[in-house]
């Protein structure tokens, strides 16, 4: 048995999602501007596992009536019949693989957030630009990488040589590139000219990235929302995002999400500060200490000071 | 005789025209649009990249061209979807060159262009930037004069104009060089240019592949902010330090030859250790890492095409297999120099090769001979690859120019024919097959594969492993 640990043990993966949810909200302004297209029109996919907290997020914010959930797993399946948030969700036996090679070029946009958790980047990258050409104009594509790099060998000359091997492409690559904290970097470095590569821009099709996030809550993991249409209005897309302090669109490096975990008194002592603080005075105020040194705890406080308003809190709860 | 009257009457009425001559000159549109079509974007600005190294082959010092270097000459691209500007510090347009030559179409019987030099037809610069937009500003700051030329909008909708305004300006830096900015850009340039394209994406790796040689030699590019990522063939060389050391080794095959004032360097040789099958199985379904496999073509330092696997290189026809995944271990390179640009094998685009050229015939003959010395090779050691890989690890992976220093002490023998040629054929290790052995190869299901190796090595291991450790078993039980 393989039992991932759940959302609530993720804290900055919860941030993430929770941050997808306000991107959706400001595409769903900026479609409607643009197209008169609402997101809650969009078909859903996503890889849900067991808890199907995606689909449920999503359906309560915007109410999508068609979603799909890709999963191998039979067990996993049964359990999502429990979980699932509505009737809608329809519940498949798909691989990632089969859902790309049975998909017909559709007129419904869709949101795809293919969430890999395993690190076969080859076969991964490779269903991602299969998909591209499938999807219908102003379809979300988000991609979830995990940068476990032990798989690559046991030391980092090892790694650094595997990924060269694998990627020789857009290679050669160093071993700092294989660190666990500079991996996600090079993974969207492969992504990006692989992506150029397999899909290059034509008028009638072009993918941007809207936003981009690496976090580590034990292994490091990169996700690429990406927006694919006509190379307009994805412009226009872009354009009105990038406002969003959150956003990094046009392929701008990925933006570290590293929030400190925090109890419940320490949040709300943290949250009473904000959002006018500055961290170094949280820090002092509160003298707090979530690194060995005082730089470390501020740099720390000052991703939580930039994402508080994302930042969920679990408590146990007896039904 | 009524036919004759009204002949004459009718010319009474017409206005008297001198009939002397007819207009042959092209329409500008045309003329701009022919040629601009058959190029790229990135061909065009390549071409503009490579009068920045003519620059810099007519500026360098006499020591420095003896020992062929480009150190201290660099040559910055900055793209938006504003405006496009190539700068570099290679010594300026000398204002005779630009008076008489560099700004009009096409070459000039009377101008010779300096030895060793990448220019062919003298059409670069204007087809580059006709291809990008209409509107742009040539700055030169040579050592004897500084001038600015403008190819105004106008020039292009004026079919009578085919002159530029050049003035005499003040140089921009310190260093001699040429800075071409070009503002109005055309809406397909535009949208290659615009932040996050795909062509922002893949640019830079392709002026790296296209300039790889040039960079070695110690000229930088930039494109942005950042130097472009390099590229470069390296072949395994077993012992590079006991060069006439006896028995098999793992080493390319090297051909050279001076003909009618061309020298080839050919080398052909594994790139990589020879993939296992189930790893070439694997290739096929996707990969990231082909295109090190292949030939590569240089003329004069420029990489004309790169990692070729059609017939153009030699694959695919006489007795050379078409390229598959168990020749994705092989690669090799050619390069061709002369002083005389024109002779050598090399399209007007500079991306691609001109086969037509009798001394590329001959050198893809060479090219085959090689490559068949390897394809042959990883036939005889299918199924038992990893039987190298050891060897491959512990090999040098020597680059062109390592190769052509260590070739100088390599035991060639002559080939006969035209001009000087000779040859470097390896002996390589060969799989000494026991008649005893035969493969065993199966097909099962995957889901069934993946029981069998969770309950042997309670992880999944590939499917080779899977079966070799399940015949072990019970070979070990049918001995007991």
């Amino acid at each position: 048995m393989n039992f991932a640990p759940a959302y609530h043990l993720r804290t900055n993966k919860a941030v993430e999602r929770l941050l997808f949810l306000e991107l959706l909200h400001r595409l769903d302004r900026v479609f409607g501007e643009l197209h008169a297209t609402s997101i809650s029109d969009y078909t859903y996919v996503g890889l849900g596992g067991p808890y199907l907290e995606d689909f449920n997020l999503i359906h309560s914010t915007f109410g999508n009536r068609k979603m799909i959930s890709l999963e191998l797993q039979k067990d996993v399946l049964t359990r999502q019949a429990v979980n699932q948030p509505c009737s809608q969700v329809s519940l498949t036996n798909l691989s990632t693989r089969k859902y790309v090679d049975d998909l017909r070029l559709s007129r419904t946009p869709s949101i795809v957030w293919l969430d890999y958790s395993s690190q076969a980047w080859i076969e991964q990258l490779a269903e991602c630009f299969d998909l591209v050409p499938k999807l219908a104009p102003m379809s979300i594509l988000k991609v979830t990488l995990t940068g476990n790099t032990r798989t690559l060998g046991n030391n980092v000359t090892q790694r650094a040589q595997k990924l060269g091997e694998m990627f020789a492409d857009y290679g050669p690559f160093q071993t700092r590139d294989v660190k666990r904290e500079r991996i996600c970097g090079t993974l969207f470095s492969i992504f990006r000219r692989s992506l150029a590569e397999a899909a290059p821009d034509t008028q009638w099709r072009a993918v941007r990235s809207l936003v981009s996030y690496e976090y580590n809550d034990g292994t490091p993991v990169l996700t690429i929302t990406m927006v694919v249409g006509p190379i307009r209005t994805v412009e226009a897309v872009t354009e009105a995002i990038e406002r969003w302090p959150f956003s990094s669109v046009n392929w701008n490096e990925p933006r570290k999400i590293d929030v400190p975990p925090l109890s419940l008194r320490e949040k709300l002592a943290v949250d009473r500060l904000l959002p006018d603080a500055h961290p170094r005075t949280v820090i002092n105020r509160l003298n707090l200490r979530f690194a060995d040194t005082y730089e470390d705890s501020i740099a720390a406080m000052a991703n939580y000071v930039e994402l508080y308003r994302f930042v969920p809190h679990f408590v146990r709860m007896a039904i | 005789m009524t036919t004759k009257k009204a002949i004459v009457k009718k010319s009474k009425h017409k206005p008297q025209e001198k009939i002397e001559s007819v207009l042959g000159k092209p329409f500008k549109g045309f003329f701009v649009n022919m040629l601009t079509r058959d190029i790229d974007l990135q061909d065009a600005i390549l071409d503009l990249l490579d009068n920045c190294v003519d620059g810099a082959i007519r500026t360098r010092t006499k020591e420095m061209a003896d020992r062929d270097s480009l150190k201290g000459f660099w040559a910055k691209i900055k793209l938006s979807d504003k405006k496009f500007v190539i700068e570099d510090n290679c010594g300026g347009i000398p204002w005779k060159l630009a008076k008489d030559y560099a700004f009009r179409m096409g070459p000039s019987e009377n101008v010779h262009s300096k030895p060793g030099t990448i220019g062919v037809v003298g059409i670069g610069m204007k087809r580059a930037i006709f291809k990008m937009g209409t509107e742009c500003y040539v700055h030169s700051n040579h050592e004897k004069d500084s001038f600015i030329v403008s190819i105004p909008p106008e020039w292009f909708e004026n079919d009578d104009l085919w002159e530029f305004k050049a003035e005499r300006e003040d140089p921009s830096g310190k260093e001699c060089g040429t800075i071409i900015e070009i503002t109005q850009l055309n809406n397909a340039t535009k949208i290659a240019f615009k932040d996050g394209s795909s062509f922002r994406a893949s640019f830079p790796a392709l002026v790296g592949e296209s300039y790889s040689y040039l960079i070695e030699k110690g000229f930088e590019v930039k494109v942005g902010k950042d130097d472009v990522p390099t590229k470069s063939v390296a072949l395994c060389f077993e012992s590079p330090h006991a060069l006439n050391a006896k028995g098999e080794q793992i080493r390319p095959y090297i051909y050279s030859a001076t003909m009618n004032g061309i020298d080839v360097f050919m080398a052909v040789g594994y790139r990589s250790r020879m993939l296992t099958q189930a790893e070439q199985e694997r290739e096929a379904e996707a990969t990231f890492s082909a295109r090190d496999a292949g030939w590569t073509v240089v003329c004069n330092d420029r990489v004309v095409l790169s990692n070729d696997r059609t017939t153009k290189t030699g694959w695919g026809f006489g007795r050379v297999p078409n390229f598959h995944n168990q020749f994705s271990c092989i690669a090799g390179i050619v390069e061709f120099s002369s002083k005389d640009t024109g002779s050598l094998p090399i399209t007007t685009t500079k991306r691609g090769i001109d086969t037509s050229k009798d001394i590329y015939t001959l050198a893809r003959q060479r090219m085959q001979d090689g490559l068949r010395h390897f394809t042959s090779n990883t036939n005889r050691w299918k199924g038992f690859e990893t039987e190298l890989k050891g060897r491959f690890g512990e090999g040098s992976f020597l680059s062109l120019q390592e190769l052509k220093d260590i070739s100088e002490h390599l035991k060639f023998t002559k080939v006969k024919g035209d001009g000087v040629q000779r040859q470097y054929v390896p002996d390589l290790p060969e799989k000494k097959v026991l008649k005893t052995t035969k493969r065993i190869c199966f097909t099962k299901k995957i889901k069934d594969i993946e029981k069998v190796s969770n309950h042997l090595f309670d992880e999944v291991r590939e499917p080779n492993d899977v079966g070799e450790a399940c015949f072990n078993r019970v070979l070990k039980e049918a001995k007991q």
